[in-house]
């Protein structure tokens, strides 16, 4: 029994995704065997490298959408959004699946990924991402598991998780909140290795502001992308309505950023022609800027193809901001310490197999659970 | 008596103004170790009116001694020979020739009879009565017998004058031998200053501290100054870290050595001689890596006795010493530039990612 039957579990882009899986399954599984070094281009100036910037900050910041939809449904009885809530909560549960992922791959020793929990440090900034990735992740495996009980007849459960949802929104938008700030605060330890364009004691509130309008930005694609290929019919409201609310968002994070640009680091050292200034003024131009102009418009922001361009727009731009403040904004120390990254292919491989995982378990999920049951 | 350096700040010492003179005693204190306060008495022993006569004689050599030794700028060898030395014989430099010449040589031993400082460069043959080498007719193993007992110092320079050098190299046809071998009988000691040619430095800072203290400096057991030859290269080389991390250059024009790795596969002798060429640079140009392996050459140990004109060119080096394993932290990283090239590949991503988002804006609105 299948909820959508009218989706095709073997198309050619499936196909090529569950090749890019076994891909990057083997690849990751090289890695296991013969470690960091041996697969990856980090070092001693880039730790942190390909797959924290993309897979883990640029997912966490993806999963974004699963909190502010199930906050507007559960919590401000938006009803509107209600036909989105559940592929919300599935985009963020699986984002968040990647992230840990990823991270299992990436930290020097795999098999302790579970020390934080019981071994406290809790001085440590990267203890409290640790605890949050924990507890969100479980949070959203709860709100995530009505669909499945309803998918395999467990009325019992359902009515169960159905009792204590509104709870775990709660806690799970706390949590959120938190963790998408605290994966900031992770960078306040490095403020001599990142330039001042984006370092700033207030960078977890930027993380925050601008992870929820990538959240916006990501729901509304997708739900796009689910009404073209998956048939998943929505209003048109939900697109405008979304857009509205990416406008607002994004119109204050680029205050923020203006605040921070000429109090912080001064608006010359964007202009001066380095690595940094260059990607500061791409990330700008592309994530912030030209979206709030666009959307600026009233014709545009009810344009749906146009709605969907920026969301397109916003997601690079935030995915940009990530691998700058993880990577690029530290290019003069890395050049200093004489030290060079860019990943290796086996680290694109396994980062494709990651996203590919992602994209995979939707699809699965929109043909076999009752995803969009309103 | 009044200070001659210190008179006049104005004052030029033969085209060498007081500030670069003492800055140039400064920096051979610097060199041999010595503290920086006795850089005026060494200017002041170096100008006084009594120059020290110094005899120079040149047995089996090339004349590359002299030849780096005419290149110093601090001092320039004008200065030295008018101004700080006397310069009372020298074939290569000499005002004079033929029996002039020999017969200035003669005088000045007589006047200066256990005051001068004899440098000798080149080997000398002594098989079948030194006939291999001779000076106005006469063996230069005659006249060396006959000028060093009156010396008050006897200093080789270079390779050969102070282990054999290319003339003492197999088979030998010439008997060619080393200074000290030969005044060894007389009892006479003879300071040996290896290489092919030394730094001329090195030279220079033993003649001024002789000049300055009356004394040699200090020696090691091969009669060398400690100053410049009590490490071995290998010891300060550049290329260190590459050598404890296991970076080689595996052949000449490779990715390594282009990279600046370690020369030691293609046979640098570095490991297995003393001296101070990866400190001291060559051609007064400081660090800039003007030496051997600073541009890519294996030291092929000139100033070591078995090693250089001895042991083949390519052949790896006796390591001395143990050293850490590969895997401890590399001290100089390779050079790199960030992630320069990356963070613009993402931006072309990025860029062409929107500009694909945007076209596709065109067209009707489906709803």
């Amino acid at each position: 029994m299948e909820s959508n039957p009218n989706i095709k579990t073997w198309t050619p882009a499936t196909m090529v995704m569950v090749v890019l899986i076994i891909v990057g399954i083997s690849v990751g599984l090289y890695r296991m065997i013969y470690g960091l070094g041996a697969t990856t281009n980090l070092n001693d100036a880039y730790p942190w490298g390909f797959w924290l910037g993309l897979d883990v900050l640029g997912g966490v910041a993806m999963a974004a959408g699963g909190f502010i939809i199930a906050c507007a449904v559960y919590l401000f009885n938006w009803k509107k959004y209600r036909p989105i809530v559940r592929p919300a909560i599935l985009t963020a549960f699986l984002g968040y699946l990647m992230a840990v992922l990823a991270l299992f791959l990436d930290i020097g020793h795999p098999f302790r990924l579970w020390h934080p929990s019981i071994m406290w440090q809790y001085q440590s900034v990267m203890w409290v991402v640790a605890m949050h990735v924990i507890f969100y992740t479980t949070t959203l495996a709860l709100e995530f598991s009505p669909m499945l009980f309803e998918r395999l007849g467990w009325e019992k459960a359902r009515r169960a998780v159905g009792k204590i949802m509104v709870g775990a929104v709660i806690f799970g938008v706390m949590l959120s909140t938190l963790h998408q700030s605290s994966l900031g605060a992770v960078f306040l330890i490095s403020p001599s290795k990142m330039s001042p364009l984006w370092w700033d004691t207030k960078l977890p509130f930027h993380f925050l502001v601008s992870a929820v309008a990538m959240g916006l930005a990501m729901v509304s694609f997708e739900t796009a992308l689910s009404k073209k290929f998956l048939h998943h019919e929505v209003d048109k409201e939900i697109f405008t309505g979304l857009a509205r609310g990416l406008l607002i968002v994004l119109g204050f994070y680029l205050l923020l950023k203006l605040y921070q640009l000429f109090t912080v680091a001064s608006p010359a050292m964007a202009f001066d022609g380095s690595v940094e200034g260059n990607m500061y003024l791409l990330e700008m131009f592309l994530g912030v800027i030209l979206p709030v102009a666009i959307l600026a418009v009233k014709k545009y922001r009810n344009d749906l193809k146009v709605i969907f361009a920026v969301n397109i727009i916003v997601i690079i731009g935030v995915i940009l901001n990530r691998m700058n403040v993880c990577l690029f904004s530290q290019e003069s120390y890395g050049a200093w310490r004489g030290l060079g990254y860019s990943p290796s292919w086996k680290e694109f491989l396994v980062s494709l197999g990651v996203i590919s995982i992602g994209v995979f378990l939707y699809k699965m999920s929109a043909k076999h659970l009752p995803l969009f049951s309103h | 008596m009044k200070s001659k350096v210190a008179s006049s700040h104005d004052k030029q010492l033969g085209g060498v103004t007081r500030r670069d003179f003492v800055k140039f005693c400064t920096g051979v204190a610097a060199s041999m170790g010595l503290p920086l306060t006795v850089a005026p008495k060494m200017a002041e022993a170096v100008t006084s009116p009594q120059r020290p006569p110094v005899i120079w004689l040149s047995g089996q050599e090339c004349t590359g001694c002299v030849e780096s030794l005419l290149r110093t700028h601090h001092p320039a060898i004008d200065s030295l020979i008018f101004d700080l030395i006397s310069l009372e014989y020298s074939e290569t430099l000499n005002a004079g020739a033929g029996h002039q010449a020999e017969h200035h040589r003669e005088l000045s031993i007589e006047a200066n009879k256990g005051k001068f400082i004899l440098v000798v460069d080149g080997a000398i043959p002594v098989k079948d009565g030194g006939v291999y080498c001779q000076i106005a007719g006469k063996p230069v193993l005659d006249i060396l017998n006959e000028t060093a007992p009156h010396a008050a110092a006897v200093i080789a320079i270079g390779s050969c004058a102070a282990w054999g050098g290319v003339p003492a190299a197999e088979p030998n046809p010439t008997g060619a031998t080393p200074v000290h071998e030969i005044l060894k009988d007389k009892g006479i000691p003879v300071v040996n200053i290896p290489g092919c040619p030394p730094n001329p430095y090195n030279f220079l800072s033993t003649v001024i501290h002789f000049v300055t203290f009356n004394k040699l400096p200090a020696l090691d057991d091969k009669m060398r100054p400690k100053f410049a030859y009590s490490r071995l290269i290998h010891e300060n080389c550049e290329r260190r870290p590459h050598f404890d991390a296991g970076r080689f250059a595996e052949e000449f024009g490779d990715e390594g050595h282009r990279k600046g790795y370690c020369l030691y596969k293609l046979g640098c002798k570095g490991p297995e001689t003393y001296n101070n060429c990866s400190t001291l640079h060559f051609g007064d140009v400081a660090t800039t890596g003007c030496w051997p392996v600073g541009t890519g050459a294996p030291c092929f140990g000139c100033s070591e006795a078995g090693v250089g004109f001895d042991s083949p060119l390519f052949s790896k080096a006796r390591v001395s010493f143990p050293t850490p394993p590969a895997q401890a932290p590399e001290a100089v990283p390779e050079k790199g530039s960030g992630a320069k090239s990356f963070a613009y590949g993402v931006a072309g991503a990025a860029v062409g990612a929107t500009a694909v988002a945007l076209a596709n804006t065109r067209g009707k609105d489906e709803d």
